[in-house]
């Protein structure tokens, strides 16, 4: 059942949280990178936060790591992950490129 | 300390949560719960926001204690806990407290809770037949109806908001 990693379109919560876990972070770490990277439009709430990293944890794209800074549980991206995240940003360019070309009647 | 008690039975958790907050913005702080007993202690008013969560498995669960150290890492604290209710609150100040921000596990809590009344409505119904067949108590039958009818009215309305939480869904982008 494992999807081909170029058909995979991540939702907006799972990219963000991917791109934040190219350096080691916490739960915390990774809910306030995210609402600076979105200048505060995406807000992840702890629920979902865990569900999702919990997800990751399971499909293999993150992984827990011990924390530097003391009791709190940090994680980073795996070579899968990674893998994912850069198929993901091949296909988001590919969206955007089109766009610009064809929105607008801005034809070649 | 100045701590007051009040004795309450909800059936409803979201008017229960509502309550709770009203207490938290005249400053009564929920401290402790046992069924039907809620102990509040004086405190800044508007200082705390609560949440009711229900867990899927019980508060001493592995699952259940990985989740609740990642709330506390995440500066939610765990008030109490009542079977598989826990009690949760934020300080205002570090922003506002909602436990999901996506459809998905909005609608995995909307079912826990789907499910835990109707088994609350089953066991009830159970206890009306046993009371009709053999009716040692007859007067409980009355106040055992009511319960029933108030949980099927509950349990239509998780129904319909479960429903709007789907077509939402449905119309946002998913992979």
């Amino acid at each position: 059942m494992k999807k081909s990693v170029g058909s995979i379109a991540l939702t907006e919560a799972v990219y963000y949280v991917l791109l934040s876990l190219q350096v080691p972070r916490h739960g915390y770490g990774i809910m306030q990178f995210v609402e600076e990277l979105s200048h505060g439009r995406v807000q992840l709430a702890a629920g979902t936060l865990y569900g999702a990293l919990s997800s990751l944890v399971e499909k293999g794209w993150i992984e827990a790591v011990e924390g530097a800074s003391g009791r709190k549980k940090e994680y980073t991206i795996t070579i899968d992950g990674q893998s994912v995240l850069e198929a993901e940003l091949v296909r988001l360019e590919e969206l955007v490129i089109n766009g610009r070309q064809w929105i607008g009647g801005n034809r070649p | 300390m100045t701590t007051k008690t009040i004795y309450r039975v909800y059936v409803d958790y979201e008017k229960e949560e509502q309550w709770l907050n009203e207490m938290a913005e005249q400053g009564w702080l929920l401290e402790r719960f046992k069924i039907g007993r809620y102990v509040f202690s004086k405190g800044e008013p508007g200082a705390y926001m609560y949440r009711i969560e229900l867990l899927e498995e019980l508060p001493n669960h592995p699952k259940s204690t990985a989740y609740l150290e990642f709330l506390d890492e995440m500066e939610i604290e765990v008030v109490d806990t009542s079977f598989r209710w826990i009690f949760l609150r934020k300080r205002t100040e570090n922003g506002p407290f909602h436990l999901y921000s996506d459809f998905d596990s909005m609608i995995a809590k909307t079912n826990r809770v789907l499910q835990l009344y109707q088994l609350v409505l089953l066991v009830n119904i159970i206890a009306i037949c046993i009371n009709v067949i053999g009716p040692f108590a007859v007067w409980v039958i009355w106040p055992n109806l009511a319960l029933a009818a108030f949980i099927a009215y509950l349990i239509q309305q998780q129904t319909r908001k479960l429903r709007t939480l789907k077509g939402l869904r449905a119309i946002a982008e998913q992979d």
